[in-house]
């Protein structure tokens, strides 16, 4: 065995040194070797766990949903369900934790780059709600556009055709077609340079009924959009005894004039009685009658 | 850090070999990179082109196929007619597979008939249009895009499923239509801003690209800092898949780190092993270079420690080997010369035992040649005078004899032999008896020979014994070679004869016994002269022939009896140098010519 002196450490300080640069190299080959999936891309990156919650699962590429139980790992594209009155908790590559609430359906997706703390490059909300520790996420898009539909905010605008929460009468067996009208709302549109369409929406009646009294609900069915003529007038054929919500929007779905509230109701026979009554309605609702 | 030659030298190796393998690895890996690129490109156009025809086959589809059957095709969630009519029932419906899809997030078709984008639609489709591709209104949990198309005045929505447009390598997926505006996102709005801004690009870029490269129709291209888009026309759409490029090319990239970490680990490594190689390899040579100096300063008495690897070790013991191997090569040079020395001494005193003067006496002439093959010779020759009662003159006594073998044993011998000489002479002045008998001079020496050799040299002998008073010679022979008695008349004529009894033993063999050959001869003064040699005179063989055997020896006494002593010898030296030629003098030679007088 050298005696470990200065003189000897001189002497071998080249080969030391040598003997580390073949080690380094050598000992990081042997760490990527060991790393090869994760380092090569080869590996399927997990992108969340479900820490709890019983939820259902569909992995990329299939269409049916399966349960899962905690400790279920998502890859890319694959989609969560959680359904009525449950809710589900994951945890994402970041480390973060999300909670997903009910009625929500997510798809996890690999980031495009190197960004996995980027919650919204990594979780895509199809529907329901999503709450991280900073923020809560949610869609609304679980009844048609709503989304994107122009928002109930009346504006009255004189001149309009129908007049606003009218009642037209048609003679049975017709199909009846109305004039519509953007009425004083044509000068704005155009002043503004856009094109106006006009919005119908169907509206369909429910009633819930509860202890105490009954409630009619109303729900949109259909919603329809017409680019309305220069001269701000157009005819459409509509369904008897339908209700329909109008309005007229620009091409920013800024809202122009209404909504208005229009109902088409058949004039059967015997009908005379309730043409009376309704004319004496308190909300003073426009009634015409075609025959 | 001394920079020593071997210093530079393995720096300057090192950065050559550092260069090389750079280099080298750097163009390899270049090109498997860019061979790998190309097969990503070639393989995202491929899968351009194939979502391309597809959607474009499903844009066909949505518009012409019957309402039932299009019901029925697996891409289709739903298909309606008369969107645009308003108050009528939809016809049409959803596909199976997606309709407890709708159910659960509470959809319906008529959701995507009353938005605001279809109706939009329906208001600007003319009758000319084919199929109008719409924006997505409503999230879906699977991607999708919407045609609205006409056929013989009825309008048709027709939802697409476009899960299978999901880009595999972590890109999006849009639609871009004739004016170059996003008409379709796979991921949504959001996501495509979000990519957008992580390859660093606006739309106006992609719109710019996609007019370059519209004639082409399918390409890839890089765009922004980090993005490679792939883009196919689809009827009047341009269907685009945005790529971040560091995970499009990750597996790429790995793959060429992780070539890089391998090509320096194994450099450092590979100089590291050659450091402690040259290390095993310089440090014995060192050590050998030392030792050698010492050698070279004349230590041969230090040994080089014999550690090492397995081949250094065999040469450091070579080296050990080699210098105790010097070492005693010089003790044996050392002793050699010493014994030469001596050689030399002894020769120089078996020379003081040769006569060297021609007239050694008024009676006796003597003309001789001697040549030792070695520093000390076995031959020796010498002449006595042997003196005889009653006033006759003394016995002329001329000897000459071959001891086997050379060195200081025949110096010995020669010299006991001239010692014993010298004795019988004194004490043949007062006793008669070696005058009366010969062959106890000869016994004497055999005696003397064999004390001083215990047996181990023999010694051949002749003497020819001159008596003026009976004008004889008599030829005593211990195993030695014939001389040759050369007659000369006045008539001019001469003879050569050989003389003497060959049945004679040589010295040393026996202490007691000694077999003699002996044969007087007349001997006339005037006539008469005797030649003595050794057979080394005679002994000038190849190895085929003897080229200088006794009958060439005869033969040249004979051309030659006619010259006086001195000139006969010197031509008989000459005709035995000629016949020998290159041939090494392989014993001693000696050969005497004697002219003896009888008063």
């Amino acid at each position: 065995m050298p005696k470990l002196s200065t003189g000897f450490i001189k002497q071998n300080l080249l080969n030391g040194a040598l003997l580390l640069l073949s080690a380094i190299p050598f000992t990081l080959f042997a760490y990527r070797a060991a790393h090869v999936n994760a380092l090569s891309g080869l590996e399927l990156l997990p992108l969340a766990t479900l820490v709890e919650g019983t939820v259902e699962k569909r992995e990329a590429g299939h269409d049916d949903l399966k349960k899962i139980e905690a400790g279920e790992i998502f890859y890319d594209h694959d989609a969560v369900w959680v359904g009525p009155s449950k809710k589900a908790r994951l945890k994402l590559i970041s480390g973060k934790e999300i909670q997903i609430s009910e009625n929500s359906s997510v798809v996890f997706r690999q980031p495009f780059g190197d960004a996995y703390d980027d919650f919204e490059n990594t979780v895509d909300i199809i529907q329901g709600e999503v709450v991280t520790e900073q923020k809560t996420f949610r869609t609304s898009a679980t009844e048609g556009d709503e989304s994107e539909a122009p928002k109930d905010e009346k504006i009255t605008v004189k001149n309009i055709f129908p007049p606003d929460n009218a009642l037209f009468y048609y003679r049975p067996g017709v199909l009846p077609e109305v004039i519509f009208s953007a009425g004083d709302a044509l000068a704005e549109i155009i002043a503004s340079k856009t094109r106006a369409i006009l919005v119908l929406k169907t509206v369909s009646a429910s009633v819930e009924k509860t202890e105490k009294s009954e409630k009619v609900k109303e729900t949109q069915t259909e919603i329809r959009y017409f680019p309305l003529p220069d001269d701000g007038k157009l005819k459409t054929g509509l369904n008897l005894n339908q209700r329909y919500i109008w309005q007229v929007i620009d091409a920013n779905k800024k809202i122009i004039a209404g909504p208005y509230p229009l109902e088409i109701r058949s004039l059967a026979v015997g009908d005379e009685a309730q043409l009376l009554k309704d004319s004496v309605d308190p909300s003073n609702r426009p009634v015409l009658t075609f025959w | 850090m001394k920079w020593n030659l071997r210093s530079k030298l393995g720096a300057f190796v090192s950065i050559l070999l550092a260069v090389s393998i750079g280099f080298s690895s750097f163009l390899v890996l270049r090109l498997y990179s860019q061979d790998k690129k190309t097969d990503i490109q070639l393989f995202q156009q491929m899968t351009m082109r194939q979502m391309a025809d597809e959607l474009e086959h499903l844009f066909v589809l949505s518009e012409s196929v019957p309402l039932d059957r299009a019901l029925s095709i697996d891409s289709f969630i739903f298909a309606v007619e008369d969107p645009c009519v308003f108050g009528v029932p939809l016809s049409g419906g959803v596909r199976k597979p997606f309709q407890s899809r709708m159910d659960e997030l509470k959809l319906s078709p008529a959701s995507w008939v009353s938005s605001f984008e279809v109706q939009e639609a329906c208001n600007r489709m003319t009758p000319t249009d084919g199929v109008m591709l719409l924006s997505t209104p409503i999230a879906f949990s699977i991607p999708y895009v919407l045609t609205l198309s006409q056929s013989a005045g009825k309008k048709r929505l027709v939802m697409i499923a476009m899960n299978q447009f999901y880009s595999k390598q972590s890109g999006t997926t849009f639609l871009i239509d004739k004016n170059s505006k996003i008409v379709w996102s796979a991921d949504g709005a959001k996501y495509l801003n979000s990519a957008f801004k992580a390859v660093g690009i606006q739309v106006s870029q992609i719109q710019s690209l996609l007019q370059q490269k519209d004639a082409q129709g399918l390409s890839v291209e890089p765009i922004g800092d980090e993005g490679v888009i792939s883009f196919a026309k689809v009827s009047g759409w341009n269907l685009c898949s945005l790529f971040f490029k560091p995970k499009l090319f990750a597996t790429l990239t790995y793959a060429l780190r992780q070539s890089i970490l391998l090509i320096l680990g194994i450099f450092f490594l590979g100089m590291f092993i050659g450091k402690f190689s040259a290390h095993f390899i310089v440090n014995p040579l060192e050590e050998l270079r030392a030792y050698s100096e010492k050698l070279t300063a004349g230590d041969f008495l230090s040994r080089i420690e014999e550690r090492g690897i397995e081949e250094i070790l065999a040469v450091k013991r070579a080296f050990n080997t080699m210098a105790a191997k010097i070492k005693g090569l010089l003790e044996e040079v050392k002793q050699k010369a010493e014994v030469d020395a001596e050689l030399e001494l002894a020769r120089q005193v078996q020379e003081m035992l040769i006569p060297e003067e021609r007239n050694v006496t008024d009676r006796v002439r003597l003309f001789s040649y001697m040549k030792t093959a070695t520093y000390c010779g076995g031959d020796w020759w010498g002449f006595t005078e042997i003196s005889q009662s009653n006033g006759k003159p003394p016995l002329t006594v001329l000897m000459v004899g071959d001891v086997t073998g050379h060195g200081f044993g025949p110096a010995l011998v020669t010299a006991a032999v001239r010692g014993a000489i010298s004795a019988i002479s004194d004490s043949a002045k007062d006793n008669p008896r070696y005058a009366n008998n010969p062959k106890l001079i000869l016994e004497e020496l055999n005696r003397a020979v064999y004390r001083v050799a215990r047996g181990t040299l023999g010694m051949s002998f002749l003497a020819a014994v001159h008596d003026p008073d009976n004008r004889n010679m008599t030829i005593l022979n211990a195993g030695h070679v014939l001389p040759f008695l050369i007659t000369s008349p006045p008539d001019g004529t001469h003879q050569v004869t050989a003389v003497g009894n060959g049945d004679g033993v040589g010295f040393g063999s026996s202490l007691e016994s000694l077999e003699i050959g002996v044969q007087t001869i007349d001997w006339d003064p005037k006539r008469n002269r005797i030649v003595l040699y050794t057979d080394g005179l005679i002994d000038c063989s190849d190895e085929v022939t003897n080229r200088f055997n006794r009958k060439k020896l005869k033969n040249s006494l004979v051309k030659n009896a006619f010259k006086p002593s001195d000139q006969l010898l010197e031509s008989l030296l000459r005709d035995r140098a000629a016949a020998a030629g290159d041939i090494v003098q392989a014993d001693d030679i000696t050969a005497i010519i004697c002219e003896v007088g009888n008063a």
